[in-house]
């Protein structure tokens, strides 16, 4: 599992790579 | 059925009757009693962030629809702070397959200007607005740059610049022809064949990622009361990660991501608990208040 954030267009996202491959992904705006 | 009282065509959450333990929401410790009203509730340890998708049900996304739920913390971690975690729902197709943001037009809508074939290495885009442009886009994360195509040929992704499954190509250039089109380089591969022809004119969008779910409770640090949360009334789909639904939804699961404001505390004590699991359609203006859920 690999979390770390990533910008695009303004927004900011934490993003956490699951050991599945998966993306769970939440806009940091909401924490 | 989890609540046994309000209006008809409810559109519980299934397993989640509290009342009588037939609960099956796996993700902590059935309580009888204690919580909101002296309703059951499920108590829950730490979380540590991690994804919960509850049961299915189906949904018209032409109706109105309302979601509930209550939260309390009980107790507080080692570190002083209160849990608290995004919660909403999980969209999924008439194939229960999950609904991702990537799997949604909206973003860079356009079509194909040339006809694109399997094999193609290049495919050619009427506009490139909402796109990133130039010889190398890279610098974006791939997820940011997918290729959804919407063939209309095909029964459920036929619908322009709405729902697709055809996003697993993604681009690495794009620059403008001398024609005036705009040339798109295929990143990882060339064109598959989808089975479905690819003629100019085809829409085409951006698949962007975003909020995986639809975190339409918001994420709240929980309160040490019993505090209710409900969404706004909502209907229709559109691409978002909140209300309404989204494209082509046809059946939805309870989501909560557990203590994710507190994930990256140690140890994960904080103890939580959760009542009134509820996801009901409005029936001729009937809502559902506090006297209700």
């Amino acid at each position: 599992m690999n979390e770390y954030e990533v910008e695009n267009e303004g927004t900011i996202f934490i993003v956490t790579e699951l050991d599945n491959g998966e993306l769970l992904i939440v806009e940091k705006e909401n924490i | 059925m989890g609540i046994i009282t309000g209006p008809d065509r409810l559109g519980l959450w299934p397993n989640a009757d509290l009342k009588n333990n037939v609960d099956n929401f796996t993700m902590g410790t059935w309580v009888p009693n204690g919580g909101p009203g002296g309703a059951s509730y499920v108590k829950i340890t730490g979380g540590s962030g991690s994804g919960y998708l509850g049961p299915s049900i189906e949904v018209d996304t032409t109706k109105s629809y309302r979601q509930v739920i209550y939260a309390k913390t009980f107790s507080p971690g080692s570190s002083g702070n209160n849990p608290g975690g995004h919660i909403g729902f999980a969209c999924y197709d008439k194939n229960n397959n999950f609904i991702d943001l990537r799997n949604c037009g909206d973003i860079g809508n356009t079509t194909l200007s040339r006809a694109a074939s399997t094999g193609d290495t290049s495919i050619y885009l009427t506009s490139a607005d909402g796109w990133y442009q130039g010889s190398d886009v890279t610098n974006h994360t791939y997820y940011f740059r997918q290729i959804l195509f919407f063939p209309a040929s095909h029964p459920d992704y036929g619908v322009a610049h709405k729902y697709t499954r055809f996003n697993g190509m993604r681009y690495s250039a794009l620059t403008q022809t001398a024609s005036g089109d705009w040339e798109m380089v295929l990143e990882n591969g060339t064109l598959p064949d989808y089975g479905y022809s690819l003629p100019a004119g085809t829409p085409v969008s951006r698949g962007a990622a975003g909020g995986t779910y639809n975190y339409a409770l918001g994420a709240p640090t929980y309160p040490t009361t019993w505090t209710r949360y409900q969404t706004g009334v909502f209907t229709g789909e559109n691409r978002n990660s909140g209300t309404p639904f989204r494209y082509s939804t046809k059946y939805v699961r309870f989501l909560i991501l557990r203590n994710y404001n507190r994930r990256t505390e140690s140890p994960q004590d904080h103890v939580w608990g959760l009542s009134r699991f509820f996801f009901g359609q409005v029936v001729d203006g009937r809502d559902y208040g506090t006297d209700r859920v």
